[in-house]
């Protein structure tokens, strides 16, 4: 097994070089996307369509 | 992370939607270093003393390519040693270019912050510490 080396980021160092503190790279990251599309109007397939039998005159 | 400062967002969004072109801005970059947290609205409030320079440390990232992050500081760590003779408290990072009036683009707190700086100790920003992404 290989170890693996910690990716350090940033780090303190006392006046002898030795580390008193670290932590990990930093990750800086923006996300983009299409979060607020307007809402699509509902189609009713039968919208022109006369209902049978409706405004029509008999005899 | 939120990481983008919300100025930068609109001019972005402004710029690729073609209302209002995007201003260049000046080289170099620089990235400074503050004792409160930084937000998309405001930047950390820099920290002072022997040691730091006001407005920050140039820094210099890798290029971009097919959507790729960038990462800097590329080539060496950028050291700051506190010559303040009082501790440093870091909590945050901004990235700025280096106009008279610095245009801030990205931010980041530190994992761990505050991060203290004892008098007489370094704080070091290593190669490729900071990774910018946009996805």
């Amino acid at each position: 097994m290989n170890p693996v080396a910690p990716v350090v980021g940033w780090q303190v160092l006392d006046p002898d070089g030795n580390v008193v503190d670290s932590g990990p790279p930093m990750a800086l990251q923006a996300v983009l996307g299409f979060g607020h599309l307007p809402p699509v109007p509902a189609i009713d397939p039968f919208a022109h369509v006369p209902l049978l039998g409706a405004n029509t005159k008999e005899g | 992370m939120a990481a983008l400062d919300a100025a930068m967002v609109s001019k972005i969004l402004n710029a690729t939607t073609s209302i209002t072109a995007f201003s260049t801005l000046t080289t170099a970059m620089k990235v400074r270093l503050a004792s409160t947290a930084s937000t998309a609205s405001a930047p950390g409030t820099e920290i002072t003393g022997t040691g730091y320079t006001a407005g920050g440390a140039v820094i210099a990232f890798t290029t971009s390519s097919a959507g790729s992050a960038v990462t800097g500081p590329t080539g060496s760590a950028i050291n700051w040693t506190n010559g303040s003779g009082s501790p440093w408290s870091m909590q945050s990072l901004d990235i700025t270019d280096s106009a008279g009036t610095p245009i801030r683009t990205w931010f980041g707190n530190f994992t761990g912050a505050p991060v203290a700086v004892a008098a007489g100790n370094v704080f070091q920003l290593a190669v490729n510490a900071v990774s910018i992404a946009l996805s």
